[in-house]
C-alpha cells in the first residue's frame, strides 16, 4: 500500500520535471532559444516598433524591413509591434528576464531616461564614422544625446499645431485666431449647443504635458523656469477655457486620440493636435474643410517637438543592428518612409527635397517644427510631466488657483531635478 | 510512538510545490525587491544595493501614499456596501423561484462576464456629461439641472468608478448569496411560519444567522477582489483628475513602470499585500470561532 503511494509521488515528480524542461516548451515565438540553432551565420534580430502594422505607415515600415532582409543575407530582422503605451512595461520585463530587442523605437522625451538607465548601447563612434549628423535638425538630434554621447538616431519628427474647422469659422465670419485673446473670443463665439469652441488633451502624465507645454513655452517660461512671473498665465488660460465652458471638462480624461474624435465629430471647432492625426481627420470627416494654424501665442509662438527615435539596446548583435539603423536612416530610405507615410523626416535634406512647403497643411507643421522645442531632455521627464500635469489638474478643477498651482509645480519640479 | 507519514501529504505535494513556485516565489522576490534600490539600470544584474527600509520611509513620506490609501479604502468599502445590499436584495428576489427566475439570474451574470476594460470604456460613455445616459436620465426627470462630469471632477471621479464597479460586482454577490439561500433548511422556516413569525422576523432571526458563513465569504472575497483594483481605474481615469482616483495599485504601477523605481513600486505592492493578509487572518479567526461555537 505504502509503496503504491510513493510510486505515485515519483510519477508526479517526473511529470513536473518534464513540464519544466525548457527544451519542451519552445515554440516559433521563442526567438532567443531558436537564435542559436538557426541557420549558421544568420544573425536574427528583433525590432520593437509602435508603428501599427495594420496601418499604412506600419505596413510600409514592414515592407522596408523585408527588403532589407532580402538584401542582407546574413541578417534577419523580425518586426514586432508593441503598442506605444506598453513599451515601458515590455522593456522592464525584457531587462529583468532577457529578450530585449536589438532595435528599439523610443518616443523622444523618453530617450534620455533609457540612456541614463544604462539600457542602450553608446553608438557615438559609429555615428561619427557615419558622418550624417549635419543632415539632421537640431532638436530631434539633441534628443538622442545623453551626457554628450549618442544613444540613437531620430526616425521621425513632428510638432503640435491648431486644427481649425473652416466651415464653422466661416459661418460665423471668424478669422483664424493667432493670440490667446483671439482664441478665447473665437471659442466663445463658436461654442453653441453640443459644439464647443476648443479642445486639447489635458490628461494626466506625459501625454497631457505634451499638450500643455506649448502654452507654457509661449509665456516665455519652461518646465524648469516655473518661477517665471508669467508662467501662471498658461495655467490660467487652460483653466479659464474650461471654466467658461469653451473646452469640455472631460478633457481631463481625454488623450489626443479622443480629442481628434471630438473634432471630426463636429463637437469641437478647433483643437491642438499633431500631424499624425491628419489621416484620421481626413478619413473620419472626409467632407470637412479644415486648415492648420500655429498654436495661438501669448508672447511668442511655441510648439513642442514630438517624434520617434531609434536606439540599439545592449546585446550581441549591435553591429548588425547598426547596419540596419544606418540603412533605414539613409537619405534614400528616410525619403521613402516620409513620402509614403506622410510623417516628417528629421533629415534636412529629405525635408528640403519633399517640397512640403507647398502643401497648405504640411507647410504649417513644418513651420511649427521649426519653432518647436524638445521636451527636456531630462532622464526624469516622466516624473516632471506627472508633477506639472497634476498641478494643471488642480488648477482646472479649482483645487488651487492658477498661481498656487504654478508655485507648487515649480517646487515639485525643483525637487525632482535636484 | 512511531509516527507514520500521513499519505494525504503525498497527494497534496504536487499542488504545494506548484503553489510555492508560482505564488511563493513572486511574493518573496517582491519583498526582497522592496528592500533594494532597483532601477532599470540594475534590474537584471546582481548589483542591487540593499537599502533597508529606505523605500518604505520614502513611501510613507510621499504625498500620494495617504491619498492612495484613503482612495483604496473608499473604493473598496463603497463598492462592497452597495454590491452586497443590491446583490442580497436580488438574491432574495430570485429565491422566490418564479417563472423566468433562472433565466433572469443567468442574464444578470453578463456584467460579470464582460471583460473589465470593455466595461470601463462603456461606463466612460455612460458617465460622460455630454452624451452619457447616466446624466441624461436624471436631467430628464429633473433630479439634477446640470450634467455631472463624473470622471472629470475630483469630488465625483471616485464615485464614477465605484458605480461602475457596483454594476460589475452585483451578480457575483447575488450568485453566492442565492446559492447560500437555497441550501438553508426549509423546516426551520416552516416551524417559524407556524409560530407566526413575520417576514422580517424570519429574515432577521433565521436567514441572517444561518447565512452568516456565506455572507462572510462573500464579503471577504469581495474585499480582496476589490482592494487590488487596477484595470478599472487605469482605463477610466488613470488615477486622475488631480490624483482623486489614485489607488495603491496604480501608484505602484506609476512608481515601477513610469518612473522605473522598482523598489518603491514593490514596497507599495507589499503594503497592499499586508493589508489583505491582515483581513484574511481576521476572517480565518472569525470562521474558526464560529466553528468552535456551533
Amino acid at each position: 500500500m505504502k509503496k503504491w503511494h510513493w510510486s505515485l509521488l515519483a510519477l508526479f515528480s517526473i511529470l513536473i520535471l518534464a513540464a519544466c524542461n525548457p527544451g519542451d516548451g519552445s515554440n516559433e515565438n521563442d526567438s532567443t532559444e531558436d537564435n542559436e540553432s538557426a541557420a549558421e551565420g544568420v544573425a536574427e534580430l528583433t525590432f520593437w516598433s509602435y508603428v501599427n502594422p495594420n496601418q499604412h505607415d506600419g505596413q510600409l515600415l514592414m515592407d522596408m524591413v523585408d527588403e532589407f532582409n532580402e538584401a542582407n543575407e546574413n541578417i534577419e530582422i523580425t518586426y514586432e509591434y508593441i503598442p506605444h503605451g506598453e513599451i515601458d512595461q515590455q522593456v522592464s520585463v525584457a531587462v529583468a528576464g532577457g529578450g530585449l530587442p536589438d532595435i528599439l523605437m523610443i518616443d523622444n522625451p523618453d530617450h534620455a531616461r533609457y540612456a541614463s538607465m544604462n539600457v542602450l548601447e553608446d553608438i557615438t563612434d559609429k555615428v561619427q564614422e557615419w558622418g550624417e549628423e549635419a543632415q539632421y535638425f537640431e532638436g530631434p538630434w539633441a534628443s538622442t544625446i545623453y551626457e554628450g554621447k549618442n544613444y540613437g538616431v531620430p526616425f521621425t519628427t513632428n510638432a503640435l499645431a491648431l486644427f481649425v474647422n473652416n466651415d464653422m469659422l466661416n459661418e460665423k465670419g471668424i478669422e483664424v485666431p493667432t493670440t490667446w485673446d483671439e482664441l478665447t473670443t473665437a471659442s466663445q463665439q463658436l461654442t453653441e449647443g453640443n459644439t464647443l469652441g476648443f479642445s486639447m488633451s489635458a490628461i494626466s502624465g506625459p501625454e497631457g504635458m505634451f499638450q500643455f507645454l506649448p502654452f507654457l513655452l509661449s509665456t516665455g517660461a519652461n518646465y524648469d523656469q516655473l518661477d517665471d512671473p508669467n508662467a501662471y498665465r498658461a495655467m490660467e488660460f487652460v483653466t479659464n477655457m474650461v471654466d467658461e465652458g469653451y473646452m469640455s471638462r472631460e478633457t481631463l480624461n481625454w488623450g489626443q486620440g479622443e480629442v481628434a474624435s471630438q473634432f471630426t465629430a463636429g463637437n469641437a471647432a478647433m483643437m491642438v493636435n499633431g500631424p499624425w492625426m491628419l489621416p484620421q481627420v481626413r478619413n473620419d470627416a472626409p467632407d470637412m474643410d479644415f486648415s492648420i494654424a500655429l498654436i495661438p501665442k501669448d508672447s511668442e509662438y511655441a510648439s513642442v517637438l514630438g517624434g520617434e527615435n531609434l536606439a540599439l539596446p545592449k546585446g550581441d548583435h549591435v553591429e548588425e543592428a547598426w547596419t540596419f539603423l544606418s540603412w533605414l536612416s539613409s537619405k534614400e530610405q528616410a525619403m521613402r518612409f516620409s513620402e509614403g507615410s506622410g510623417q516628417f523626416s528629421p533629415r534636412v535634406d529629405v525635408s528640403d527635397e519633399l517640397g512640403w512647403e507647398g502643401d497648405p497643411h504640411l507647410s504649417v507643421f513644418l513651420e511649427a517644427i521649426d519653432n518647436a522645442q524638445p521636451r527636456g531632455p531630462h532622464p526624469a521627464w516622466n516624473e516632471i510631466a506627472e508633477a506639472i500635469q497634476n498641478q494643471v489638474h488642480n488648477s482646472i478643477t479649482g483645487i488651487s488657483t492658477p498661481e498656487e498651482a504654478t508655485e507648487q509645480a515649480h517646487q515639485d519640479v525643483i525637487e525632482i531635478i535636484e | 510512538m512511531k509516527r507514520k507519514l500521513n499519505p494525504g501529504y503525498i497527494y497534496i505535494f504536487p499542488a504545494v510545490l506548484i503553489m510555492v513556485l508560482l505564488i511563493g516565489y513572486p511574493l518573496i522576490y517582491n519583498i526582497s525587491l522592496s528592500f533594494k534600490d532597483v532601477t532599470l539600470a540594475n534590474l537584471a544584474g546582481n548589483d542591487q544595493p540593499f537599502v533597508g527600509f529606505q523605500n518604505y520611509i520614502e513611501l510613507f513620506n510621499h504625498e500620494l501614499f495617504p491619498v492612495a490609501l484613503k482612495n483604496t479604502f473608499l473604493f473598496t468599502i463603497g463598492s462592497i456596501a452597495f454590491q452586497f445590499i443590491i446583490g442580497f436584495a436580488l438574491a432574495l428576489f430570485f429565491s422566490m423561484n418564479f417563472k423566468l427566475a433562472n433565466f433572469l439570474r443567468g442574464l444578470m451574470m453578463v456584467s460579470w462576464l464582460v471583460p473589465l476594460t470593455v466595461t470601463a470604456m462603456l461606463f466612460q460613455f455612460l458617465l460622460s456629461p455630454s452624451v452619457g445616459l447616466l446624466n441624461h436620465i436624471p436631467i430628464y426627470f429633473g433630479w439634477i439641472e446640470e450634467p455631472i462630469a463624473w470622471l472629470s471632477l475630483p469630488e465625483y471621479a471616485m464615485w464614477g468608478i465605484i458605480i461602475t464597479n457596483i454594476w460589475i460586482g452585483v451578480p457575483f454577490n447575488m450568485l453566492l448569496l442565492a446559492t447560500g439561500l437555497n441550501n438553508l433548511p426549509k423546516d426551520v422556516y416552516e416551524a417559524a411560519a407556524i409560530d407566526g413569525a413575520t417576514w422580517i422576523q424570519r429574515f432577521r432571526h433565521i436567514t441572517l444567522p444561518l447565512l452568516k458563513p456565506v455572507i462572510m465569504i462573500v464579503m471577504m472575497l469581495g474585499f480582496i477582489y476589490t482592494f487590488k483594483v487596477f484595470d478599472l481605474v487605469y482605463v477610466m481615469t488613470g488615477g486622475g483628475p488631480a490624483n482623486s482616483t489614485q489607488v495603491l495599485s496604480t501608484l505602484s504601477y506609476q512608481f515601477s513602470f513610469q518612473n522605473f523605481d522598482f523598489g518603491l513600486g514593490a514596497s507599495v505592492a507589499n503594503i497592499l499585500f499586508v493589508i489583505l493578509l491582515i483581513i484574511s487572518i481576521i476572517y480565518i479567526k472569525m470562521t474558526d470561532e464560529d466553528e468552535v461555537a456551533s
